[in-house]
């Protein structure tokens, strides 16, 4: 084999390689939506099928159907911008949670619930989440992302997570009853419950955009793998791949957290899982990791309908019980980055 | 009237209970004529949910499904044993409810959209604070929801209890609760004690009762004094020690909510100071009695006269 | 085709790292920036590369290339920095192709000429042998190899490196030398910072000796790298002699403030 067609070949298989995972994904996420669809949950525990011709069009469209594809658009949400975080980071551990999109996020629907600016449909709560969002992600770039060493990273993360919750602690104190303070303390929880059409509507114009900006920075990623002046050199300028991604983040995330509440770890695990089958490019990343959490999210959720009966576990809980082991063991394998 | 507190196991007994067939049983008691007709009518227009007042359906009342601990227990109170289809699990749990035992014997839920379907109800009551996504989507298809602010006074279990029977068809029997619930509170004021001891509510974690809630009305109605309120707290907050022993309370009302589980919250009930003010009386008021506004709650009230009694 | 830069200065705060310099360099040049630590090399370097705010101008065949496109820029000028980081262990083969980003429009598939020029930097490194290898299992010097093909795979017409044989073993070293003056004879303008006095005299065609944040000389190397020169620039005193006809410089002595 000459080194050129060696060369050739090499391009093909990566190339297919990248798009068999993609694929392989696809199908996986679909088989999920469809147990999505027929598995419910009743006073008894796990149904499958739709309760009765009578009901069946109406639990489908109105209750599974929403369920479904939230949790298919709200994981595929995390598992992007997580992946796209850690390529702009340049640093496995980055993800909307840990970095405090999420609580941001959290904190500016709880303050617009809180003054009564919003029933669970309006307007008025996706807005506070993404400014939330936003305020957030552009306090921990502000604060880690120049350097963008592993531990600077995540004690950015940490700090401005714990000025999140401290404030939606002090929001939960004023709390006008018990009441008020349980409902938002669960909402936060993270749930898919009882979502209907209108969240996806909701959500969905903010998460597209979303998602579009984050895409637009795939090549900006690629670059920043060597370092901030070599991708400048490369045409890619940094700051406008950091732009992209924040913002893209802060909306998508916004819009999934002002619907589902905090779901916390999808973005963190799914990257990390499939990052070695794309050969580490972090642009190669985004499509296999919209898919694997869209996946993994709606596994989650059938997985709480399939629980024995009794009221209903939270999704953030499930995806926290699997995604903090797996952030523990990523600690303790993490080998510091780069090394030129 | 005992204040006991049934023992853990027969709550699980209670949610033993809990059979799907019951809800078909109890439909089938009511005018089967009617309940053929309304499935026709769900069968035939899908799209749009019904239900609607009790008149477009003639003779039979409306089928109820609860799904707040407060709401069961108002419904349990006014409905017709026939009419209610559900209510919320915590209603079953003696810790939580006044009326356990007959909430266990109806099918229990867990305030879900899917399991609510299934009943098959003709409206549906909830708590201004129940999920707002469930709430959300029942009227989003169409059901009737009735959304109860919580009560913070002895005039609010009488709203409520309207609130319920009209949504219910059950006015008059919401009536004679009230007038009953009237009586009952003029002769309980009528027997004050003469002097009004200072009295500390200390719930678990600390907490307590302030101004403008329905414990604190229900304990001027039994004429003793609501120290936390004296000092501003408005309707619920915590209390500390020290201010709980400054106050130098002759009266401490604990709620024995929970005792034999062991919590941090009850934890804070052990605190040495607590017994060191020794105060002269010490009395139970089980939580469910105050925690939602029903015609029982006035035992509560009567309940503290008598601790207070000297 | 020229890279001019005119009045190019560059100040970090109240300190001035470099004072207006002009400066034409033209294409088939090996131009090595030399001088002692702290003289404004690296700022020179990185001003002409356009990833510093600096005054002046800096123009490619007339043209400024601030009025370039970013992609138009990346394709004319290729820079490889002093302490390069690599964040991600990708194949030394998949880094290389990195230098091809100015040239595929996104979500294009790498090209025939990116798979080409990918593999010609790697055989010009002499790294082809450990291509599909991941960089993170690469010796340090192997990296450095890497890198620099990454920068070459860029086929730029200017290429800028700052330091690029600091990692390197002798054998390397002079590879890597031959490498760029091969690559400026092709017809491409080269500019590096370099230290080793023996290889630049050795390699380059022209020497700009930078001390203070001033170009204090501009020639062929034999004559800028005079031993008066370095004496007074680099504070040393060097052995000056020839080998096979090729200048030889050794730095021999510490020169300590009388």
């Amino acid at each position: 084999m000459t080194a050129g067609s060696q060369v050739a070949a090499h391009g093909t298989r990566e190339a297919r390689g990248g798009w068999r995972l993609s694929g392989a994904l696809g199908v996986l996420a679909i088989a999920a939506a469809g147990a999505s669809l027929v598995i419910g949950r009743t006073s008894g525990g796990p149904t499958f099928g739709f309760g009765g011709p009578d009901l069946a069009p109406i639990v489908l469209t109105e209750i599974r159907l929403p369920r479904t594809l939230l949790a298919l658009l709200v994981g595929g949400t995390l598992g992007l911008c997580g992946a796209a975080l850690q390529g702009l980071l340049r640093n496995p551990l980055a993800e909307p949670g840990l970095l405090g999109a999420s609580s941001g996020a959290a904190f500016g629907a709880v303050i617009v619930f809180y003054f009564g600016l919003a029933g669970a449909d309006s307007l008025a709560l996706p807005a506070g989440a993404v400014a939330g969002s936003l305020v957030a992600l552009a306090a921990l770039y502000g604060l880690a992302g120049r350097r963008g060493d592993f531990l600077t990273v995540v004690l950015a993360g940490i700090a401005i997570n714990a000025f999140a919750a401290a404030l939606t602690s002090l929001a939960l104190n004023f709390a006008p009853s018990p009441y008020a303070a349980l409902e938002i303390l669960f909402w936060m929880l993270g749930s898919l419950a009882d979502r209907s059409l209108v969240h996806v509507a909701l959500a969905l114009p903010l998460m597209v955009p979303g998602w579009l900006l984050v895409i637009a920075a795939a090549r900006g990623l690629d670059a920043l793998t060597l370092g901030e002046d070599t991708a400048a050199s490369l045409g890619l300028d940094p700051r406008r791949t950091q732009w992209l991604v924040i913002g893209g983040t802060a909306l998508a995330v916004g819009g999934a957290v002002a619907v589902t509440g905090v779901v916390g770890f999808v973005g963190l695990v799914v990257p990390h899982l499939l990052r070695g089958r794309v050969g580490q490019h972090p642009s190669r990343l985004l499509l296999p990791s919209f898919l694997g959490g869209a996946v993994l999210t709606a596994v989650a959720d059938i997985a709480i309908r399939l629980m024995p009966p009794g009221p209903e576990l939270k999704l953030g809980v499930v995806t926290a019980l699997l995604g903090a082991p797996f952030f523990l063991h990523l600690i303790v394998r993490a080998r510091p980055a780069g090394g030129a | 009237m005992p204040f006991s507190i049934a023992k853990p196991s027969s709550t699980r007994a209670a949610l033993r209970d809990v059979r799907r067939p019951r809800a078909l049983a109890r439909r089938a008691q009511r005018a089967p004529v009617a309940w053929r007709w309304r499935r026709g009518r769900i069968a035939a227009s899908f799209a749009t949910l019904l239900l609607l007042s009790a008149g477009a359906r003639g003779a039979a009342l409306p089928a109820v499904a609860s799904i707040n601990l407060c709401a069961d227990q108002l419904v349990l109170t006014v409905a017709a044993p026939e009419q209610v289809l559900t209510v919320s699990w915590l209603s079953a749990d003696p810790e939580e409810s006044l009326l356990a035992e007959q909430a266990a014997r109806y099918p229990l839920n867990y305030g879900s959209a899917e399991e609510l379907l299934r009943f098959h109800p003709d409206v549906v009551i909830a708590g201004a604070y129940t999920n707002a996504f469930t709430r959300a989507l029942l009227a989003r298809l169409g059901y009737k929801v009735i959304e109860l602010e919580p009560e913070d006074s002895i005039a609010d279990i009488a709203r409520n209890l309207r609130l319920v029977a009209a949504a219910l068809g059950r006015e008059e029997r919401a009536e004679a609760l009230v007038a009953e619930l009237h009586t009952r509170e003029q002769r309980i004021a009528a027997a004050r004690p003469e002097h009004s001891p200072a009295t500390v509510v200390v719930r678990p974690g600390g907490f307590t009762v302030g101004g403008h809630s329905l414990a604190d009305e229900l304990m001027k109605l039994a004429g003793v004094r609501n120290v936390a309120a004296e000092q501003g707290l408005d309707r619920w907050g915590s209390l500390s020690m020290e201010t709980l022993l400054a106050s130098r309370p002759e009266l401490i009302v604990l709620t024995g909510y929970r005792a034999s589980q062991p919590s941090l919250a009850n934890a804070v009930l052990e605190h040495p100071a607590l017994r060191l003010v020794g105060a002269r009386r010490t009395a139970t008021v089980p939580a469910p009695y105050w925690d939602c506004g029903l015609p029982q709650s006035l035992d509560a009230a009567a309940l503290l006269q008598q601790a207070a009694a000297p | 085709m020229t890279l001019a830069a005119r009045d190019v200065g560059v100040t970090y705060g109240s300190r001035i790292a470099l004072q207006p310099v002009t400066v034409e360099l033209a294409r088939g040049e090996l131009v090595a920036l030399v001088g002692p630590n702290g003289a404004g090399k690296t700022s020179l370097l990185r001003a002409l590369a356009g990833l510093l705010p600096h005054s002046g101008t800096v123009a490619w065949s007339g043209d400024p290339l601030d009025s370039l496109a970013a992609r138009a820029r990346a394709r004319l000028i290729a820079y490889l920095p002093q302490t390069p980081s690599l964040h991600w262990p990708m194949t030394a083969r998949d880094l290389v192709g990195l230098g091809r980003l100015p040239h595929r429009a996104f979500g294009a598939a790498p090209s025939e000429d990116d798979r080409s020029a990918t593999a010609w930097a790697l055989e010009q490194t002499e790294t082809t042998a450990f291509a599909e290898r991941s960089v993170d299992r690469l010796s340090s010097g192997e990296r450095a190899r890497v890198l620099l093909a990454r920068a070459l795979a860029v086929r730029a017409p200017v290429l800028l490196v700052d330091e690029p044989i600091a990692a390197l073993d002798p054998y390397h070293q002079l590879q890597v030398m031959s490498t760029l003056r091969g690559y400026a004879a092709d017809g491409a303008l080269v500019v590096a910072v370099l230290h080793d006095l023996s290889l630049v005299a050795r390699f380059s065609t022209r020497v700009l000796l930078l001390d203070g944040g001033t170009v204090v000389d501009d020639d062929r190397p034999e004559r800028a790298l005079n031993a008066r020169a370095l004496e007074r620039h680099y504070r040393v005193e060097p052995f000056v002699t020839t080998h096979e006809g090729e200048p030889l410089i050794v730095p021999w002595r510490r020169l300590t403030p009388r």
